[in-house]
């Protein structure tokens, strides 16, 4: 390697390296993603076993133990600031919702989002799109 | 005051982070630029190799997220942690 490649290798290293100054943020910000996957799994009913029952009560069971443990998070001083106000904020939309997010699973082949339908829409949207020429579908 | 919602930290992380290091490897990126073309054949490759990285980055830096499970910031800090074990590897031994 040349000397003005290595040079330019050096700064390019150092430059990089300043991302530690985000590495505090940055774990913090993958524990409260965290929480958002949590739910999102605990919602989608994967965690059941072969022979478990997805239903209301037992989804609606899980999530609320979780709540729980993470409202004793919230109170017992090992987060931050940032994520006390953050987790505060998701524990209080959690319980507005949770009537909401756990009344699908005891109604068979009703689904939990409107995501396909959603999809189906946008497919018809773009078909349409393509045949009139029109860039806005509602004009 | 803090924003109450993991989005809005994660963008302003985001912007810090892009703020601090975009300039200076934009600054890298030209002076690379610039000196490729004068360059002898073997050097010019070594240092396009070193423009690659540069833009590897900015495009780090430049990530977008699909809140609320995407956050760009976390995407763009495991991009450049790549990108530095990379960087070392080609420090150590020569190869990218």
């Amino acid at each position: 390697m040349s000397l003005r490649c290595a040079q330019k290798l050096a700064r390019l290293w150092a430059i990089v390296a300043e991302r530690v100054a985000w590495e505090q943020p940055l774990v913090q910000l993958k524990r409260m993603r965290q929480w958002v996957l949590d739910a999102e799994y605990m919602l989608s009913g994967r965690w059941a076993q072969t022979g478990d029952v997805v239903s209301n009560a037992t989804v609606g069971e899980r999530l609320d133990a979780w709540r729980q443990e993470l409202a004793k998070q919230s109170t017992d001083g090992t987060l931050s600031e940032l994520e006390q106000a953050c987790l505060t904020e998701f524990l209080q939309i959690l319980a507005n919702l949770r009537p909401h997010l756990v009344q699908c699973y005891d109604q068979q082949d009703f689904p939990r989002t409107n995501n396909e339908l959603e999809r189906s829409i946008r497919a018809l949207k773009m078909q349409y799109r393509r045949v009139s020429g029109r860039k806005n579908w509602n004009s | 005051m803090h924003p109450s919602r993991p989005g809005i930290a994660d963008r302003k992380v985001k912007t810090a982070m892009r703020k601090q290091l975009q300039r200076k490897v934009k600054g890298v990126h030209q002076q690379l630029s610039r000196d490729i073309p004068k360059a002898s054949a073997a050097e010019a490759e070594q240092l396009s190799v070193l423009a690659d990285y540069a833009t590897g980055v900015l495009s780090a830096l430049n990530r977008d997220g699909t809140a609320p499970f995407d956050f760009a910031a976390v995407r763009a800090g495991e991009d450049l942690d790549e990108v530095a074990q990379s960087l070392e590897r080609l420090a150590k031994k020569g190869e990218p």
